[in-house]
């Protein structure tokens, strides 16, 4: 059985996703010893397993953070839905370009018993306050699920929660309005909860298994300052819209403000 | 700003970035204390560790996830729960005295 981690990384006007998932390459090959194959449209080192070029017509825009400004770019996110049809692996680890391995508790995935792991819960670094926007896709919604970190093989159920998850982004402003979310851009993380929620029966259930670990997040109103082997420093925004530092060791984290982690890289 | 005053609130910026570097060493205790068995997850809690050790037979355990484990390697399942739990427990106590050791300031913190 062949494994490894697939990443999509589509550059748009100022973010360099192909310079992250270069990093989150050597990374893996330091802490988990698994070769990346990487989903683009730009031309990338020669330091992936696997190059799959692949261009999509249709994208969007979202307002990227970098602390306490904001500007509106295009989001170019709808190509993992290809991820089953598209990876070279048996037993594949998606992960997005923004997280920072630290640690090895990925290589538990491929021996878990499930066929599709994903994250329920994550863990805010900052803990100060309050995302309700992480526990419901909306406030009368169903059960959120990370699609940063997602882990599948190749099995029937997952082709046909795949084939799932293609029609849920082709059709995606019917979904939007039968889930109640508001926002119309579409969100892997949402479609992946929504395709969850059909797969379990409209409702909850157990169709997915718990991803090893925690997911450790820091927001896009957050500044990563240092990258230090593994230890992360962090200026992490409070309730009042204070910082205040803190340091990590040895720990993955999902440090989302993009601009602050491509300073570093 | 009187004197008395900025110590006070010099101090308690400390005691707020030394609670919060407390609860990620925590965070990472909990993580560093799960043992991967066989395609399932335990906390290799003092609990558990006691449990297991006065099997004499194989025996089911559920694990964090309540899924159902059967424990064949009896002996080697309490080895490998005792590992962890003293690495984790370990790494936690020496990182949390490090952080005793520095300056009692966020600079001494932070090391910078």
């Amino acid at each position: 059985m062949s494994k490894g981690i697939l990443v999509h990384a589509f550059n748009n006007e100022q973010i360099d996703y192909v310079k992250q998932a270069v990093s989150l390459a050597k990374r893996a090959q330091t802490h988990l010893n698994l070769p990346v194959s990487i989903i683009t449209d730009c031309d990338v080192p020669d330091i992936f397993d696997n190059v799959i070029k692949i261009s999509k017509d249709r994208y969007t825009q979202k307002i990227y953070n970098n602390g306490s400004h904001a500007q509106r770019l295009t989001f170019k996110n709808n190509s993992r839905v290809l991820s089953y049809e598209l990876t070279p692996y048996d037993q594949t680890l998606m992960l997005d370009t923004d997280v920072i391995i630290c640690d090895n508790t990925f290589k538990q995935c491929f021996a878990q018993q499930k066929d599709l792991l994903l994250y329920k819960d994550a863990y805010d670094l900052a803990q100060t306050r309050n995302y309700n926007e992480f526990d419901k896709i909306s406030e009368t919604s169903v059960d959120f699920y990370w699609a940063t970190c997602v882990y599948f093989t190749k099995s029937k159920t997952n082709e046909i929660f795949f084939n799932l998850l293609k029609h849920i982004e082709e059709n995606w402003q019917h979904y939007r309005m039968a889930y109640q979310i508001l926002n119309q851009t579409y969100r892997n993380d949402f479609a992946f909860s929504i395709a969850i929620h059909i797969m379990n029966g409209h409702s909850k259930g157990d169709f997915v298994g718990h991803m090893p670990g925690k997911l450790f997040y820091t927001t896009d109103r957050d500044i990563l300052v240092d990258i230090n082997e593994n230890q992360l420093t962090f200026l992490l925004e409070d309730s009042n819209n204070k910082y205040f530092p803190m340091k990590t060791n040895d720990i993955t984290v999902h440090a989302m403000n993009k601009f602050s982690l491509e300073e570093l890289l | 700003m009187d004197k008395r005053l900025k110590d006070a609130l010099e101090y308690a910026n400390y005691v707020d970035a030394f609670k919060n570097q407390k609860r990620i060493l925590q965070q990472k205790y909990e993580k560093d204390l799960v043992l991967y068995w066989k395609g399932n997850a335990f906390k290799a809690s003092v609990e558990l560790i006691s449990f297991a050790v006065n099997q004499g037979s194989p025996y089911w355990v559920t694990d964090i996830n309540n899924i159902p484990c059967f424990v064949d390697e009896v002996l080697e399942f309490h080895k490998q729960l005792q590992e962890t739990y003293n690495t984790a427990t370990t790494s936690f106590g020496e990182a949390y005295a490090e952080m005793l050791k520095g300056k009692r300031s966020v600079e001494g913190l932070f090391s910078v």
